[in-house]
């Protein structure tokens, strides 16, 4: 009876241990990590309305490489994006997209290509160092920062924010 | 819609109006009443007075002039209050409660005027307000008080209140129900019994629950829920047929069933006597077997249920959603009056400030209208309206010589046409367009070549007004004067999916029709294929879907073009123009699939992998990240749920052109420019010949034709050719002979030379080069499209 008690005890104790100081929501930030061309990236959830799966994307004739084309999300039209092509990466390698993380703003909204979505992970603020060197180009500009395990976090407010990103063509 | 008629309508606009203006009064004046606060009230009586002077406008718009002159009065008491001349009392209180109940009064009985005596008590009473209680006013003679005053204000307008209510009499009579023999009694002895009975505050107002005010915002929204609705009509649809295909299915099973059936009953004998032997696991499989075919046929008849019923209810759905959008649309849907309203009257002043006189003759303003449309058609019409009356209508002794009525004409007519379009006539009986003048303006600009203007047809020529590089120029109205911002007005009518025309007579007038949609809700597109990939064409621009032959395209300055219509119209891929990396796929090698598209001045044909149908749709903006994506309007989402891009046909047109402008010049007149290529057939058969030469002429060329060598040596030396086509068997001269002639000879040494024949040796053909054939045809394998393409190759 007593053991029982002791443990039906503990375990509560453990339960109710406050959370750690690196969870306390002002410090840490909640990362979307998504795989991307067999690299792992992380977003803010702050800046995404939704992970959608890509089902079927209607390609869009006339606009540049990176737009990969537009879905519909329960009945709303909404473009996509290839970040790997906006970066100007090398991306040879076919790859299997499955998801489409939507990010949105008050004035901006699109979807971004996802390989695969790997989960939602809190990283603490302090453990994010600044850009690592070997990343330049395009892709430093949307840099957040790495975390610890060598994540690269890209810059949401940054993304939707970007005037490059816009497509706004007329026919001369 | 008569003059009468758009008054009655603009009254019962008016009553809505006074209704919330009194009431605002009248809940403002019980405010001031209340309070103490300086501020608050100044505030207050700025309202009240803002409420009472836009009454006195809006009266004034509808004739009714005793509320005009009641608020007018009443503007001038409030105002002198917000000078401070007056302070509110409860006198004023009690005076400006009656005077808003009187117009209430007025207004409900749907008296066109009331008693002469309350009228002129009434004003009294507010003169009395204004004069009496204010020494102030004696500074202001214009505004003081005194009966016998001559330019006193309120008495003038009582003056001209008498005298409109002595012509309205037997109206007031009517509605107060009293006989005519007791008629000069009745309006002193009864009349203050009445308006003491509607002087109560809670005066009922009939007009005001007819309608209700909501802003458009809301409606947009609500609009745009409803349009949503159409993605699940087509959703369902899209499901009955799933299920119907799913119950054919059931069907042929049971067929196959059926059809092995005897085989199965054979079977099941031979079973039987097995399992007299003691075989239990056969009767098992029997079992099994009957389970099976009993289980399915259960599930195909449940099918058959599901799909009856989901028809039923898609076709209820159907019925209902589109009676829904129907009615949503009309909701937003205004007659044309609202807009058209104001439109005689500018005329008349516009023309007055001219020195023309002017009449507006305005035709079906009881059209309704799409509001958005009306909106966007509004300044457009207006700038119509100015250039008639400026540039169209000539001045009165100009007409008295050219024997028009002095009195100039305007006309704008509103047609409800059919398949819910309206129509829309605007145009004069002036001067007209001087084409001649529109070619020099054009030519002096340097839109268009000398010799250019000066072969374009009348018609052409004006419609040159609609280029936009006539519109910027300041100079336009010593042109025949519609320039200015025809091109923007043409540009406005093409987005809201409609079309524009124009007449012209020199000397008679103008018009311009405009056509268009009743409202922007429907949007129907056809779905086309392009090289395997869906697109929607805006119905409203599809011209035409054609099955062209291969043979029958021409090439114009190294332009495919092909005949509709009777004339030469541009042919290009779309697969191209939209820069698609993969190409349109025929279905049929000889035999392509075009779809025309067209604004009102310009037409080109797209092709395409298939025409597939037509359907309504949902207009989808693209989103934010795609504020403009060249050649597409925008998306739609089909039952399915796939997402089909919607093409923007000016744009393409644009990019199929890649030159902006030649508004209203057809094609003819660049195809002119283009002389056919002429081809000499030199041949001995005639069989043969007249072949040739119906080929040749079916695919645009001018063909000669020579029976030998000699005779087409002669006709070479007369006509101009292009090219010439020679047989090699011939008497007197030989293909061979006379290509050598031609080689020979100094002036034709250049003529491209195709022989043909029908003898296919290796010597043969060496033979023909080294005389100087630019190409050689064996008939054997003399097929049109093989030769026609040796031909473009070389001319």
């Amino acid at each position: 009876m007593n053991d029982q008690h002791d443990i039906l005890l503990n375990r509560a104790r453990e339960l109710a241990r406050p959370l750690k100081d690196k969870e306390h929501e002002n410090d840490v930030l909640k990362i979307v990590e998504f795989q991307l061309g067999g690299e792992i990236y992380g977003l803010e959830l702050d800046h995404i309305l939704e992970v959608y799966p890509l089902r079927k994307l209607t390609p869009m004739p006339g606009v540049p490489s990176f737009v990969k084309g537009i879905i519909n999300v329960r009945g709303h039209i909404v473009s996509v994006i290839d970040l790997r092509i906006f970066f100007e990466m090398n991306c040879q390698e076919l790859t299997d997209s499955t998801s489409v993380i939507i990010l949105q703003s008050k004035n901006m909204e699109f979807g971004i290509l996802a390989d695969a979505i790997i989960g939602i992970d809190t990283i603490a603020k302090k453990e994010i160092m600044p850009s690592l060197p070997t990343l330049s180009g395009i892709r430093a500009d949307f840099l957040k920062g790495v975390s610890k395990e060598r994540l690269v976090i890209l810059d949401g407010a940054k993304l939707l924010a970007d005037t490059r990103l816009i497509v706004d063509e007329e026919v001369v | 819609m008569d003059e009468q008629e758009l008054l009655r309508r603009l009254r019962e606009a008016f009553k809505i109006e006074s209704a919330e203006r009194l009431a605002s009064l009248s809940t403002r004046l019980m405010e001031l009443e209340k309070t103490d606060n300086a501020e608050l009230c100044q505030e207050i009586i700025e309202v009240i007075y803002r409420e009472a002077h836009s009454l006195k406008g809006a009266a004034r718009a509808v004739n009714l002039t005793e509320i005009e002159a009641i608020s007018q009065s009443m503007e001038g008491v409030f105002g002198a209050m917000k000078r401070g001349e007056i302070t509110p009392s409860s006198t004023v209180f009690d005076t400006m409660h009656e005077v808003v109940s009187f117009i209430e009064n007025i207004l409900a009985t749907e008296q066109k005027s009331a008693g002469k005596d309350e009228l002129s008590a009434i004003l009294q009473q507010l003169e009395n307000l204004q004069a009496g209680q204010t020494p102030a006013t004696q500074k202001k003679p214009p505004r003081a008080a005194g009966p016998p005053a001559g330019n006193d204000a309120a008495q003038q307008i009582k003056d001209t209140m008498s005298s409109a209510l002595l012509k309205e009499q037997p109206g007031r009579q009517e509605s107060a129900g009293v006989d005519a023999g007791e008629q000069p009694a009745a309006s002193t002895n009864e009349s203050p019994d009445k308006s003491s009975q509607k002087l109560k505050p809670a005066v009922e107002n009939p007009h005001l629950g007819s309608s209700v005010r909501i802003s458009t915002d809301r409606l947009d929204k609500l609009l745009l829920k409803a349009e949503e609705m159409i993605a699940v009509k087509l959703s369902a649809s899209q499901e009955v047929n799933e299920l119907k295909k799913l119950r054919h299915s059931f069907e042929s099973w049971h067929k196959k069933w059926m059809r092995k059936d005897a085989l199965l009953r054979r079977y099941r004998k031979e079973l039987a006597i097995e399992n007299e032997q003691g075989g239990t696991r056969s009767a098992e499989i029997q079992k099994f077997l009957d389970w099976n075919r009993d289980f399915i046929n259960t599930m195909h008849k449940d099918i058959r249920i599901l799909a009856k019923s989901a028809e039923l209810n898609q076709r209820f759905l159907d019925r209902k959603i589109t009676y829904f959008l129907e009615d949503m649309k009309r909701v937003i849907m205004l007659p044309s009056t609202t807009l058209f309203a104001p439109f005689p009257r500018m005329v008349r002043e516009l023309g007055r400030s001219q020195g023309k006189e002017i009449d507006l003759e305005l035709k079906g303003a009881e059209v309704e209208i799409d509001r958005r449309i009306l909106e966007e058609l509004k300044d457009p019409l207006v700038h119509l309206l100015r250039n008639c009356v400026d540039h169209g209508v000539e001045k009165p002794e100009e007409r008295r010589r050219l024997n028009k009525p002095e009195r100039g004409r305007i006309f704008l007519h509103i047609d409800q046409i059919e398949g819910g379009k309206v129509e829309i006539t605007l145009g004069d009986d002036g001067h007209g367009i001087d084409p001649d003048m529109v070619r020099n303006s054009a030519v002096k600009r340097g839109l268009i070549s000398a010799e250019d203007a000066a072969r374009l047809t009348e018609k052409e020529a004006q419609g040159l007004i609609f280029h936009s590089g006539m519109s910027t120029a300041s100079s336009l109205s010593q042109l025949s004067g519609r320039g200015l911002g025809m091109a923007i007005f043409l540009e406005r009518v093409e987005k809201l999916g409609g079309q524009l025309d124009f007449a012209s007579i020199p000397g008679k007038g103008s018009s311009f029709t405009v056509c268009l949609p009743l409202s922007l809700a429907t949007f129907r597109g056809t779905l086309v294929q392009v090289a395997g990939q869906p697109f929607l064409a805006p119905s409203s621009h599809l011209v035409a879907v054609l099955h062209v032959n291969v043979a029958s395209i021409r090439t114009v300055q190294n332009k495919a073009t092909i005949n509709y219509d009777g004339e030469p119209l541009s042919l290009v891929g779309l697969a191209d123009t939209l820069q698609l990396e993969k190409p349109v796929i025929r279905k049929e090698s000889n035999k392509i699939q075009v779809m025309v598209l067209g604004t009102s001045n310009r037409r080109i044909g797209f092709e395409v992998d298939e025409v597939l149908a037509e359907q309504e749709v949902l207009f989808k903006e693209l989103g934010k990240q795609l504020l403009r994506v060249k050649n597409i309007a925008g998306a739609t989402i089909l039952g399915t749920g796939q997402v089909v891009p919607i093409l923007n046909v000016h744009d393409l047109l644009k990019s199929a052109v890649g030159t902006v402008g030649e508004r209203f010049i057809s094609a003819r007149t660049k195809q002119e420019e283009q002389k056919p290529k002429s081809i000499l057939v030199v041949e001995d058969s005639i069989t043969s010949r007249t072949l040739l030469k119906s080929i040749l002429e079916a695919a645009g060329y001018v063909v000669t034709t020579a029976v030998d060598g000699v005779d087409g040596y002669t006709k070479l030396k007369i006509n101009p050719i292009d090219l010439v086509l020679s047989d090699v068997e011939m008497p007197r001269m030989s293909g061979f002979e006379l290509t050598e002639k031609i080689r020979a000879d100094e002036t034709l040494a250049n003529i491209p030379l195709i022989l043909c024949t029908s003898l296919a040796t290796d010597q043969d053909r060496e033979r023909g080069i080294q005389v100087g054939a630019n190409a050689y045809i064996v008939k054997s394998n003399f097929d049109q499209s093989n030769l026609l393409q040796v031909i473009e190759k070389l001319i």
